[in-house]
């Protein structure tokens, strides 16, 4: 495998707990009279304590919508039309809104795609940073200060007392994220939801950010959701893998598997397209033909099924359910693949 | 700070020179001779006395030098009708006026962040469709002509308050009401769209992930961030609400500035005229200067365009 | 925010409701401004044995007569006429003003012409523009152009600051740097690029600022320094009225209910066309 190196073992908390569980999970939008947007469509997944989970798909399948769900913060015309969120085993869709406060920041917090315009640009830095902290925790300013100081410490940030006063158009993007980071760790929460740190921020400090989000992982030992496009991000930094297409799961699997058995077409094909500095002689690029589809008028069937090159008879028809193809490697197809990447020279993609 | 405080200060000074002089040679040049007005059964010769008496008949650019001169001294000079001093009759007539501005600004900023509020988060619904539409409406009314009802209802029919001239503080309501509809209804609109546009930022939502209440985020994020333009288009209503007590005052013969101002020009009364001009070209200039101070001061990254922070 | 399907749906259509009722207002108001003489029931002669018929008495005279017996109708017609054409003639001019200047202003920007013009614009909204008409208006004649030229005075720096600072936005943008590299000439600029970005924001300007120099042309008239009589506008209809509202006031009542409907109207389509025209109000979030 020639993606980025990968820390091997990560804090190794009580192993395979189940932290947070989407079951069925469905958003929806209204738009116009009648017509309903279903932009996350029944989506599985399970986030194990101390591992970090990626969750991949292009713009528009429904990631950054199933992030906003957990934390019930969709606004209208968006509601959260069915389905649960276990967190530590309690259906968080059902508790009230004022208890659900208390689980926002605290327990479950998220950093945003772009610290441009996730940091309010009329208040300080400190302001900010020690909100979560205030609206959480009865004690007093000074304590929310050093804690705050603390965390920046966590991401990289020596000089947290002179950062606080100042307002977040004096520093760069790359900068806000990471004050962004220390913001949603304030109060060490469980859970940690990243959507798209990294998609408006140049490529060096991508990777900067990376890092910094590995090594809040590393000494906290944090279960992490990050939400991507970017094959490489979630390779190099998830253990498990959560492949979405038109607000559906297709694939969901432990890392290693899915990297090098992948068993869904899209997959397949989102693989495919990632480019590799090291293959980049050898080998061209696939981008999967078509386009996605229309989110309000999805067809009855496997919503891929028109791009995909396996397709047949049942796929236009009936939408494939989420079954085991081996262990916890979970695919929704009906003809699902059978690829090993790293041999299959033919494809080239390893 | 200091140096774009001094810098606004110049333009103002500047601009407060320049509405002087203009408007003291377009006076000069009015048709009608104060002379001829204040003592029609004159001989010539005595209303060329009367001229002479007056310092009108020097060249306007000596008469502007002496006029100058004077004010820097604290002399805005007599007027030609009420025989008494300019400074005299302001001083009656500014705390009238003021007492309109401030109520109506008061009553108005506080009704239009309650009703800006409601409608802005529950933007869409019925209820803010009403009061959008009712804003629409006032705001279409001319000043005048609302005033002109207010005196038919409460004043004509009902007898309630004091519809003519100035007589305690009862006189003082209708005015301020009239002026306050208008104005209610163009800072709610202004407060709604306002909130609208800061519910729709990132960093709302982004508190709200961090577990920062309705209310919390209402307060810290979404009415802070309407501020500037909610002060902004105050300073903009201030320059609107001097024109239109001009019209209060005239339609309930309130002897406040705008009235006092109305008659004098009408009089060709130039003393006046001209030192009521100035006052609110000082007005003017002072609120804006306040109101671009204030937005610098409110805006982060305008302070850091300046090289403040 | 609270924002259920039953309310969208009332939202979009009462936008558009609007928008037509707007339409609808003001296309009236145009066709009785142009038409007036043809469909004016009366002519404007005065009749003493017919003073202050009260309205919806009598069907030859269903607006009631003033106070020497002229047909109201008859007279607001032509009020509305002469209306239309000042409110109208000057916003185009205050915007042909405010553009020419704005251009001018925003592209000689960091420099002593710029700061010479908007400290210009600053002295002009400085005045108060009821005591800037009295002044001016009682140096000219106070006919029908005279009274347009002070209300676009009262206007145009409006204009002016607007179309600098849209061509202060746009003229370090890449798009007009690529038209310049392509060989467009500064006029091609100006009215290509800079002009047509401009429209969608002035587009809803104009019936609004149309429907405040109505009401302006009606206050100036109404207290007696715009159009004089024999002239007929609805400010000076209602100046008469003025004399009767302890008596008559059904009177004053009229002239006032046309003028809000049609100021209205102005209102409604600018309003609709500025939530049509502006992107930030029309985008749709998806995650």
């Amino acid at each position: 495998m020639s993606v980025a190196p990968v820390p091997i073992s990560r804090a190794a908390a009580a192993a395979d707990e189940v932290i947070l569980r989407t079951d069925e999970l469905r958003t929806y939008f209204k738009a116009g009279r009648a017509g309903v947007v279903r932009a996350v469509e029944g989506v599985n997944f399970s986030l194990r304590r101390g591992k970090v989970l990626g969750i991949i798909g292009e713009s528009g399948s429904g990631k950054s919508v199933t992030a906003r769900s957990i934390l019930r913060i969709i606004e209208p015309p968006g509601y959260i039309a069915g389905g649960r969120v276990l967190f530590k085993g309690e259906d968080i869709l059902q508790i009230p809104e004022k208890r659900m406060r208390t689980i926002r920041g605290n327990e479950i917090s998220m950093i945003f795609q772009d610290p441009t315009t996730s940091l309010n640009p009329y208040m300080t830095i400190g302001g900010q940073l020690t909100e979560a902290y205030n609206s959480h925790t009865p004690s007093g300013s000074e304590k929310a200060r050093d804690e705050a100081v603390r965390v920046l410490k966590l991401v990289g940030i020596n000089n947290g007392g002179e950062i606080m006063k100042k307002y977040p158009c004096q520093f760069s993007a790359g900068f806000r994220q990471r004050i962004f980071i220390a913001m949603s760790m304030i109060l060490y929460p469980d859970v940690l939801i990243a959507d798209e740190p990294t998609t408006s921020l140049g490529i060096t400090i991508q990777a900067e950010i990376i890092e910094a989000l590995s090594e809040v992982q590393r000494q906290t030992g944090i279960s992490i959701i990050i939400i991507t496009h970017d094959f490489g991000v979630a390779a190099q930094f998830s253990d498990d893998i959560f492949v979405m297409y038109a607000g559906r799961c297709v694939e969901f699997s432990p890392k290693r598997d899915l990297l090098t058995r992948p068993a869904h077409p899209y997959t397949i094909g989102l693989i495919r397209s990632v480019p590799l500095l090291e293959e980049r002689k050898t080998r061209r690029l696939k981008s999967i033909p078509g386009f996605p589809p229309d989110m309000s008028a999805l067809p009855p069937g496997c919503p891929f099924a028109e791009r995909c090159e396996f397709v047949g008879e049942p796929c236009r028809e009936e939408m494939p359910e989420l079954r085991a193809v081996s262990g916890a490697h979970l695919c929704a197809c009906h003809y699902p693949q059978q690829y090993n990447v790293s041999e299959d020279t033919e494809l080239g993609v390893f | 700070m200091l140096g774009s405080v001094l810098k606004r200060l110049v333009q103002g000074l500047l601009v407060t020179f320049c509405v002087v002089f203009i408007s003291f040679v377009i006076l000069r040049s009015i048709p009608g001779d104060p002379a001829k007005v204040m003592a029609p059964n004159a001989t010539p010769e005595q209303q060329q006395a009367i001229r002479d008496g007056m310092g009108l008949s020097e060249p306007v650019l000596t008469q502007f030098r002496m006029y100058v001169g004077k004010m820097l001294g604290g002399d805005l000079g007599e007027s030609y009708f009420k025989s008494d001093s300019v400074l005299n009759i302001l001083g009656q007539s500014i705390p009238l006026s003021a007492i309109l501005v401030v109520f109506s600004l008061l009553v108005s900023v506080v009704l239009s962040l309650i009703l800006g509020t409601i409608a802005g988060t529950h933007s869409g619904t019925l209820l803010d469709r009403l009061i959008s539409s009712i804003a629409v409406l006032f705001q279409s009314m001319p000043n005048y002509w609302v005033s002109t009802m207010l005196v038919i209802l409460f004043g004509v029919r009902a007898g309630i308050f004091p519809t003519m001239g100035y007589s305690g503080a009862m006189s003082c309501v209708l005015p301020v009401v009239a002026l306050v509809l208008p104005l209610t209804a163009v800072l709610t609109k202004v407060i709604r769209s306002s909130l609208i546009e800061s519910y729709s930022q990132e960093f709302v939502r982004a508190a709200y992930a961090r577990g920062v209440s309705r209310v919390g985020a209402y307060f810290r994020y979404a009415l802070r961030n309407s501020l500037i333009p909610v002060c902004i288009s105050i300073g903009s209503q201030l320059g609107f609400l001097i024109g239109s007590i001009v019209v209060v005052e005239y339609v309930f013969n309130f002897p406040g500035l705008g009235y006092t101002a109305l008659n004098a020009i009408l009089r060709r009364d130039y003393n006046l005229v001209q030192a009521i001009i100035i006052l609110f070209s000082v007005f003017f200039v002072v609120v804006n200067i306040i109101i671009d101070l204030g937005t610098t001061r409110l805006d982060p990254r305008l302070r850091k365009a300046e090289g403040e922070i | 925010m609270g924002q259920n399907p039953l309310t969208r749906l009332v939202g979009k259509i009462s936008a558009n409701i609007l928008l037509t009722a707007g339409i609808i207002i003001v296309a009236g108001c145009l066709a009785i401004a142009i038409a007036a003489p043809l469909l004016a029931p009366h002519d404007l002669s005065p009749n003493p044995a017919l003073r202050l018929l009260k309205p919806f008495r009598e069907a030859s005279f269903p607006l009631g007569t003033d106070a020497i017996g002229r047909d109201i109708l008859t007279r607001l017609m032509y009020g509305i006429r002469t209306s239309v054409l000042i409110a109208f003639s000057s916003v185009v001019l205050a915007a042909l003003i405010g553009t020419v200047v704005g251009v001018l202003s925003g592209f000689s920007n960091p420099g002593l012409f710029d700061t010479i013009l908007m400290r210009l614009t600053d002295v002009q909204m400085g005045f108060p523009f009821v005591v800037l008409a009295m002044i001016a208006l009682t140096l000219f004649n106070p006919d029908k152009t005279s009274i347009a030229i002070v209300l676009s005075l009262s206007l145009w720096p409006v204009y002016a600051r607007m179309v600098r600072s849209s061509v202060m936005l746009q003229k370090d943008s890449d798009y007009i740097a690529a038209a310049r590299l392509m060989g467009a000439g500064r006029w091609r600029i100006y009215t290509r690029y800079v002009g047509r970005n401009l429209l969608p924001a002035m587009l809803p300007l104009f019936p609004l600022d149309i429907a405040g120099m109505v009401i302006n042309e009606s206050l100036l008239s109404y207290m007696s320094i715009g159009i004089k009589p024999p002239e007929i506008s609805i400010g000076n209809i209602m100046a008469d009225a003025r004399g009767y509202i302890a008596s008559d006031s059904w009177y004053i009542l009229l002239p006032g209910v046309l003028l809000v409907i049609m100021v209205l109207g102005l209102n409604f389509i600018g309003d609709s066309l500025q939530t049509l025209l502006d992107p930030s109000l029309r985008q749709k979030r998806r995650g």
